[in-house]
């Protein structure tokens, strides 16, 4: 596999996608937190340290930018952002890639890539 | 003497076979609106929803706000209506001559500019005085305009509404943007749909994150729970029934979805009745079938809409008062639907249903309580009969509320605690015990005071739900206004 | 919205409910009524009357029971039920990467809800496994067959399985299913075929299916609104889909109408030169629609500027506006005329498209608006493009501050 462990966040609201990411990264020797929600999430934030988080665009209890500029503004570039969203979500990608995003994955996705994509922005 | 023993007895026979048939009427109806509700509960998938809002497949909406002398709590609901996670809509706040802080609050707020703005009027209403555009959130307009009732502001802000769609809503209806969706599909599935209703639901007693109830929790006096399980029967068993049969008479005023130009087609609102929701969709109905225009109108259980509901005695006497003369308002109005079969279920059994026992049930309670007390005087009374008739009805009433206890455990988001699950319970047993009585009684005055305090919005602040099919007759209680 | 279960058995209670209290009150009807016609007997009104309140005393009981049972059962289901799927999940994700072994024989439901899931989330090689563990499992055959027929209710959820399952071999099962002649199944169907149909690869395949579904919706007379979903739900198909649309012989104008629809939607160019012979159609909705596409496509050829400027003064109002619209597509000196024209249009609605329209023509919309705000004689024409000025601004605030 390669590449370093990292403590990784992702807030994803779908379950199945939660236990998806939840395997994908946990076999790849990275330790996950996951959140159901921006307040599930932005309490993990605070009490935790990531080395990378995975962020779902689509959430039902808030705006995921909203939650990205946060994180931009109170961790810097210092930590990798993947955002997660639907298909046919252009305009929501584009405004998660100038908010701050280091990557994008849309869902449905292929965990290889996902993987791909982790493994990258945890190299930069 | 035994004239009036005789007159006694056969009003109160009268009473008893039309509460027995009342009962078996709503019974039946109860059980077609729980299988529609289950059968539709099944329709919509959340994937295909997802689908469809990815696809950009969807109707834009005009929300449609009214309101009136709101300033504690006006910005709080625009907020919540501005921030609804709808792809494309915008709300329409109207200040219906308020003569509080209702404007400064809303200029404040949302940072409002004047701008002379050009619309077709297509329903006349009462001067507009000014239209202010947002500078933070584009899709919001306010308008002040001269006081004219919730009808007439209502109406004008059609006139100013430019998508297909239309939402009147109470100022403190909490939408979710689930339910625009979930109700908006109904006119896609069918380009003959002219109005969807949607379920009310009190929101008292849950806690708000967001824009949207979270953790529901009993509210905390018992006027309140009661009504829970009250919204629960009307919507859930009321409505559901009477769609099955296409012939709905009501979409609530907190929250319904309209073609906007089958509400002009009709002249918009009514100013003339404190039943306005009601009354459209009765006047929708009837120009329809008179220009022979293919329609329908629906009420769709999946789009759940959330309001305060009043918390004391008064403020709720003087809600259902309102809606039970806006009830015989509006029938007296349409009294040429009355079994005509020009139009068809509703003019055969709709109307004549809603005459019968809804406006007359109450007067029928009253007046049968009435006749045993003085049967009692008189020495007439079978104490028996008494006792057993009153138990029976208490019974039958007690068991529709415990259905809608029941359609309400089997919602998503429903009651969970164990103590709020013995008070929903204890509620379903209490209603018949007392409060059904009490609103039998405010209904049964409002029957007479028909003429006066027409289209005022009334002196409760909080209008919330404008009207709900009144708990009928017999200590059957059926909100059905709301 | 709604808990999918214990709700049909709630009904069943509820029936009996009903009949408990019919029976009695049947009986109580007609000996009142009885009573009036002969003598008065009190003793038997009132045993009757007893009755009555047993019976409801007992319906009541049944009920609580129930519905108390219920919310308590109903809880822990739910828990129980969510454990086990995850179970399954995490699973199904281990016998995807080779680290456990797929079961034998017949899936719990809880198993197949998770491959379901699964199905939903993965793209690429591992959704495709998914797809063959639930046809080497069976579940696809038991879909099918359970979505053919018996109560809608049991239909309606196998038909959504299949949707979320998008397996090509079930496509004709659903075909058939937009036949049916109970709406719900039909719309269902339709919706569940367009699904399966963005999932099947082979070029050859899609386009047969296509046809076979195009035939179906038409024939089914699927509303306008179902039938551009369905367009839309054909993803990467849809291509296919509105050429087998559009080449039916003689078909509905609701379909045509989505068709053209879903092609301004998706921007499918290729189909540039029909949308341009629609715009001629007799049917005043496929204009319309042709109108829209046009102006969405952005494609307009020299030979069909014609059309679109007596579109412009046609009697019927939602053509002009538009034909408002696709009037951007002119070459900009007749879009400015011709717009500045319709700004005095009868109908307040066109006169906002137009004004609407110049706004989107760059600087010299912008200046022409201007002019037509200081000079234009009719006042309803200088009221209408202040007014889209205004409504532009906005849009330049949110640009420039972000």
């Amino acid at each position: 596999m390669g590449g370093r462990v990292a403590a990784i966040l992702a807030i994803e609201d779908d379950w199945t996608v939660r236990t998806v990411l939840e395997h994908t990264l946990a076999s790849a020797g990275h330790d996950v937190d996951v959140a159901p929600g921006i307040s599930g999430g932005r309490k993990l934030l605070a009490d935790g340290k990531y080395d990378m988080i995975l962020l779902d665009l689509n959430l039902p209890d808030g705006n995921g930018l909203d939650l990205l500029r946060d994180i931009r503004r109170d961790l810097g570039t210092a930590v990798p952002v993947l955002v997660l969203t639907g298909m046919r979500q252009e305009d929501a990608v584009v405004r998660g890639l100038e908010l701050g995003a280091d990557d994008y994955v849309t869902k449905p996705f292929s965990p290889p890539e996902l993987l791909a994509r982790v493994r990258r922005c945890l190299g930069r | 003497m035994s004239v009036l023993a005789t007159l006694l007895t056969a009003f109160e026979v009268f009473a008893i076979v039309y509460f027995a048939v009342l009962s078996l009427l709503y019974s039946a109806f109860a059980f077609i609106g729980l299988r529609t509700v289950i059968l539709e509960s099944r329709q919509t998938s959340d994937t295909e929803l997802r689908d469809l809002l990815e696809g950009d497949v969807f109707k834009p909406v005009s929300i449609l706000v009214p309101a009136f002398n709101e300033e504690s709590s006006i910005v709080a609901s625009v907020l919540s209506f501005v921030r609804l996670h709808y792809p494309k809509f915008e709300v329409i706040v109207v200040s219906d001559g308020s003569t509080d802080g209702t404007m400064e609050q809303l200029i404040e707020a949302f940072a409002l500019v004047e701008e002379p703005r050009v619309w077709a009027r297509a329903i006349p209403t009462a001067p507009v005085i000014r239209v202010m555009r947002s500078l933070r959130h584009p899709g919001l307009v306010v308008v002040e305009k001269e006081n004219g009732g919730k009808s007439d502001a209502l109406n004008a802000a059609i006139n100013i509404a430019r998508y297909p769609l239309i939402a009147p809503v109470d100022s403190d209806s909490l939408l979710d943007a689930q339910a625009i969706l979930r109700a908006s599909r109904n006119f896609v599935k069918d380009d003959s749909v002219i109005a969807v209703g949607g379920t009310v639901r009190p929101l008292n007693g849950a806690t708000i994150t967001d824009g949207r109830p979270t953790n529901l929790r009993m509210p905390r006096t018992w006027i309140e729970r009661l009504q829970v399980i009250e919204y629960a029967r009307a919507f859930f068993l009321g409505r559901a029934g009477w769609t099955r049969f296409g012939a709905l008479l009501i979409v609530s005023g907190a929250f319904g979805l309209f073609r906007r130009d089958a509400v002009v087609r009709v002249g918009g609102f009514w100013t003339g009745t404190v039943g306005e929701d009601m009354e459209l969709v009765m006047r929708l109905h009837k120009e329809h079938v008179k220009q022979g225009l293919p329609h329908r109108i629906v009420f769709s259980p999946d789009p759940i809409c959330w309001t305060e509901v009043p918390s004391d005695l008064g403020t709720l006497r003087r809600q259902r008062n309102r809606w039970h003369r806006g009830l015989w308002t509006n029938l007296w109005r349409h009294r040429d639907m009355l079994l005509n079969p020009r139009y068809g279920r509703l003019g055969l059994f709709a109307v004549p249903y809603f005459w019968l026992f809804e406006g007359l049930g109450p007067v029928i309670e009253v007046l049968g309580f009435g006749s045993l007390v003085v049967s009692a005087a008189f020495g007439v009374l079978d104490l028996n009969v008494f006792w057993l008739f009153l138990c029976l009805a208490v019974l039958h009433g007690m068991v529709l509320s415990q259905v809608a206890a029941g359609v309400e455990a089997m919602l998503l988001q429903r009651y969970s605690s164990s103590i709020d699950r013995l008070i929903l319970f204890a509620a379903s047993l209490a209603e018949f015990l007392g409060f059904h009585q009490i609103l039998a009684v405010e209904r049964f005055l409002a029957s007479f005071q028909g003429r006066r305090k027409r289209g005022h919005w009334g002196t409760m602040r909080r209008t919330g739900i404008s009207s709900v099919e009144s708990p009928t007759a017999s200590h059957v209680a059926v909100p059905n206004n709301r | 919205m709604w808990r999918r279960y214990g709700d049909v058995t709630f009904a069943a209670v509820f029936a009996v409910v009903v009949s408990l209290e019919a029976v009695p009150l049947g009986f109580l009807t007609w000996t009142l009524a009885s009573r009036l016609v002969g003598g008065s007997d009190g003793a038997r009104l009132a045993t009757i009357l007893l009755g009555a309140v047993g019976s409801t005393a007992a319906a009541l009981v049944l009920l609580t029971t129930y519905v108390l049972t219920y919310q308590h059962v109903s809880t822990r289901h739910e828990r129980v039920q969510g454990e086990r799927r995850r179970a399954w999940v995490a699973r199904w994700l281990r016998v995807l990467d080779g680290s456990d072994v797929a079961p034998v024989g017949t899936l719990k439901p809880e198993a197949v809800d998770a491959l379901l899931a699964l199905r939903e989330t993965l793209r690429g090689s591992d959704s495709s496994r998914v797809a063959e563990l639930l046809e080497r499992h069976g579940a696809v055959v038991t879909l099918e067959r359970t979505a053919g027929h018996g109560r809608t209710r049991r239909r309606l959820d196998a038909i959504v399985a299949l949707s979320n399952a998008r397996i090509s071999s079930s496509f004709p099962t659903l075909v058939t299913g937009v036949a049916d002649t109970n709406q719900i199944i039909s719309v269902a169907s339709a919706r569940a075929a367009a699904r399966t149909l963005a999932r099947i690869e082979d070029l050859f395949d899609r386009d047969r299916a296509s046809a076979a579904l195009a035939r179906a919706v038409d024939a089914a007379q699927l509303p306008y609104g179902i039938v551009e979903e369905v367009v839309v739900l054909a993803e990467d198909a849809a291509q296919s889909l509105i050429h087998a649309l559009l080449i039916r012989d003689r078909p509905r104008t609701s379909t045509v109408r989505a068709a053209i629809d879903g092609i301004g939607r998706l921007q499918l160019l290729v189909f540039a030169e029909e949308v341009v012979r629609f715009l001629s159609d007799p049917d005043v909705e496929v204009r319309a629609a042709a109108l829209r596409a046009v102006g969405r496509l952005g494609f307009l050829p020299q030979a069909a500027h014609g059309v679109v400027i007596a579109a412009l003064t046609d009697d019927v109002d939602f053509i002009r506006i538009h034909a408002a619209a696709a009037a951007r597509l002119l070459p900009r000196p007749q879009a400015l005329a011709f717009l500045n024209e319709r700004l005095g249009d009868r109908s307040w609605w066109v006169r906002r498209a137009a004004a609407d329209t110049l706004v989107t023509l760059g600087p010299a919309g912008l200046a022409e608006l201007g002019r037509v705000v200081r000079a234009h004689p009719d006042r309803f024409a200088r009221d209408i493009a202040e007014q889209a000025l205004r409504d532009h601004v906005p849009t330049l605030v949110q640009a420039v501050v972000g």
